[in-house]
């Protein structure tokens, strides 16, 4: 690569809380189970249904945001992320946009026996969505078929600052 | 019905109840007034057509609606006009125009409908009958398909206010299944309706006695006022002055909020027909396209404009003050009243195919609106007649979650009048 190109990295990083159910409905969260068993109105995206959050997603999200020095905001706001996918099935993602649930955190790591601070811009509640399968190949496939099993479990996402200027740095959490 | 009639036959126990098809049922098709939910067989049941159920309510049917509660004379439903039972060349109002005409009518002892922007209080005052929209979060949203998520509330109408108290004791109170529904305590509101208005301290609002107020109804207002300070009210002028904002910011923020809600609507309950790879977007789009009637694609379009980047803080931000506006206009004034009495449509019950302009169809909701941008309770009650014999709606306005003095005031005046003696011919 030329020299006149500086490598920044930034990273989002997508995790699944371990709850034992969704992020916005009472349906398990155990994977490997026949497709669409786990569902209900909520997570299908039924029209009347209403989500209500799940608290140990809450919580462990801010046990994470607490260990990457973030503040956690006292109030937080869900928002309705809008696109066109067959396997969202409300075709929005309840999400975070403005006042996410923690922000401005940090992680030290360790780059060549030195320490570098990486910045953490944010870290937001959101729910995951379904999964498609398709019938042969994804080119050829004359259909897909979609398990909702996955729809609503919930995940956090972790934004770092663009810190990082070589692959060998990204931290290990 | 008599009021003589024992507490015990009031209960729903004895009450054959009908819905606006706007409420998830289980195993019972629910349209919303339109084509695209056409076959859509809710597999739940929304959590007030459950509190209904327990209560021994008897669920005789679903009633016509504007096609996603989008309207105001029922007019804008997939299916069939539904009309006004009092003449049957006008409409009912909207969007609950079913549940109105059917109560009117002695279809159904009482009905639920929804009030986004007057879609309860409109067509009881249209239709002569009792319609009650609750504060924002007194009743359960669960099941109930959204408009604008951030003004539905669920309401009952009855043939008169104790109906209306009754059907309100059976689906009111904290549910957690939605979150926006407040942990606030349910008073017994049969017990209140007995309280009269001595005392009480009532507020006209100037802003509702305006240019384009038909002269009947102001005429009717005025004489129920009197009626009211013959009963021991004491009356005095307030000032909402933030209330001809109100329309504006309304047709911003419910097109916004609707907006999301019909996308969902079109990915969900039927499922996608089409075959093939591009089963996305495309497909989606053709259903959506094929689906839904005019008023709808017409608010979706000016909702997904208002929350597009770069005119989010020109529209849906300024709507928003505005609506913080009219709030503190309604908290001002209830420092000074106990409740506030007005008009609740500027006119009665108009002609079908009268008002093909929508422009002219959404001023109709123009006394309705400010107390659902408020969030604030509003109750209509039949406060007479046109020489024509067209029913004359009186709208109270209260404070939050204080759905009690609203029905104890309307109660003293209904007993203080006999408009209810009168029937449209149809149901005699």
């Amino acid at each position: 690569m030329s020299d006149a190109y500086e490598v920044v990295i930034g990273l989002e990083v997508h995790a699944q809380l371990r709850t034992r159910t969704k992020m916005f409905c009472g349906c398990s969260t155990a994977f490997g189970a026949p497709p669409n068993t786990q569902t209900c109105p909520v997570c299908q995206g039924m029209p009347g249904t209403l989500p209500v959050i799940n608290r140990r997603a809450v919580e462990f999200g801010i046990k994470t945001a607490l260990a990457i020095n973030c503040t956690v905001n006292a109030d937080n706001r869900f928002a309705r992320k809008h696109y066109y996918y067959p396997d969202m099935p409300k075709n929005y993602q309840i999400s975070q946009y403005e006042e996410p649930l923690a922000e401005h955190g940090y992680l030290d790591i360790e780059v060549a026996g030195a320490s570098r601070r990486i910045g953490i811009q944010r870290l937001h509640l959101e729910e995951d969505v379904g999964k498609l399968v398709h019938e042969g190949s994804l080119e050829t496939a004359q259909s897909s078929q979609v398990d909702y099993n996955r729809a609503g479990v919930p995940l956090m996402e972790i934004v770092s600052m663009p810190d990082m200027r070589s692959p060998r740095r990204r931290p290990r959490i | 019905m008599p009021d003589s009639r024992s507490e015990a036959a009031r209960s729903p126990r004895r009450h054959s109840l009908a819905l606006k098809d706007v409420f998830c049922t289980r195993g019972v098709e629910t349209t919303c007034g339109s084509k695209i939910l056409k076959g859509f067989i809710p597999p739940y049941d929304a959590t007030v057509v459950a509190k209904l159920r327990a209560a021994g309510g008897v669920l005789l049917g679903k009633l016509n609606m504007d096609e996603f509660a989008m309207g105001s004379s029922t007019e804008n439903s997939a299916f069939f006009t539904t009309r006004n039972p009092w003449d049957l060349s006008r409409v009912p109002g909207g969007s609950s125009g079913g549940s109105a005409a059917a109560v009117a009518a002695d279809l159904a002892a009482a009905t639920l409908g929804t009030d986004t922007g007057g879609s309860i209080r409109q067509p009881a005052a249209f239709c002569g009958t009792a319609g009650l929209k609750p504060t924002y979060g007194r009743v359960s949203r669960f099941g109930l398909i959204a408009f604008a998520s951030s003004l539905d509330q669920v309401g009952p109408f009855g043939k008169d206010v104790a109906d209306a108290a009754l059907m309100l004791q059976a689906i009111a109170g904290h549910d957690p299944m939605d979150s926006t529904s407040a942990p606030v305590p349910v008073p017994d509101y049969a017990a209140a309706l007995s309280l009269g208005v001595k005392g009480l301290k009532v507020g006209i609002p100037d802003e509702y006695f305006i240019e384009g107020l038909d002269p009947e109804v102001e005429a009717a207002v005025r004489a129920a006022i009197a009626t009211l300070e013959d009963l021991g009210a004491q009356t005095q002028r307030v000032s909402l002055p933030h209330t001809e904002y109100g329309l504006a910011a309304y047709y911003v923020i419910a097109p916004a909020e609707a907006s999301s809600i019909s996308r969902a609507t079109t990915a969900s309950s039927t499922g996608c027909a089409c075959r093939g790879p591009a089963i996305s977007s495309t497909c989606i789009r053709a259903r959506a396209g094929a689906g839904f009637g005019a008023e709808v694609k017409r608010r979706v379009m000016l909702g997904t404009y208002a929350l597009s980047a770069g005119y989010y803080d020109a529209y849906y931000g300024k709507a928003q003050k505005v609506r913080t506006l009219v709030l503190r206009d309604f908290q001002r004034a209830f420092e000074l009243v106990d409740v506030i009495v007005a008009p609740t449509t500027p006119g009665v019950a108009f002609t079908m195919g009268e008002r093909a302009d929508p422009l002219q169809m959404y001023l109709n909701d123009v006394f309705t609106i400010p107390v659902n941008l408020a969030g604030l309770p509003g109750l209509s009650v039949l406060g007479g007649f046109t020489r024509t014999g067209l029913p004359i709606g009186l709208q109270l306005i209260g404070k939050a979650f204080d759905e009690a003095t609203l029905l104890r005031t309307a109660k003293a005046y209904e007993g203080a009048t006999r408009w209810r003696e009168r029937k449209p011919e149809l149901a005699a």
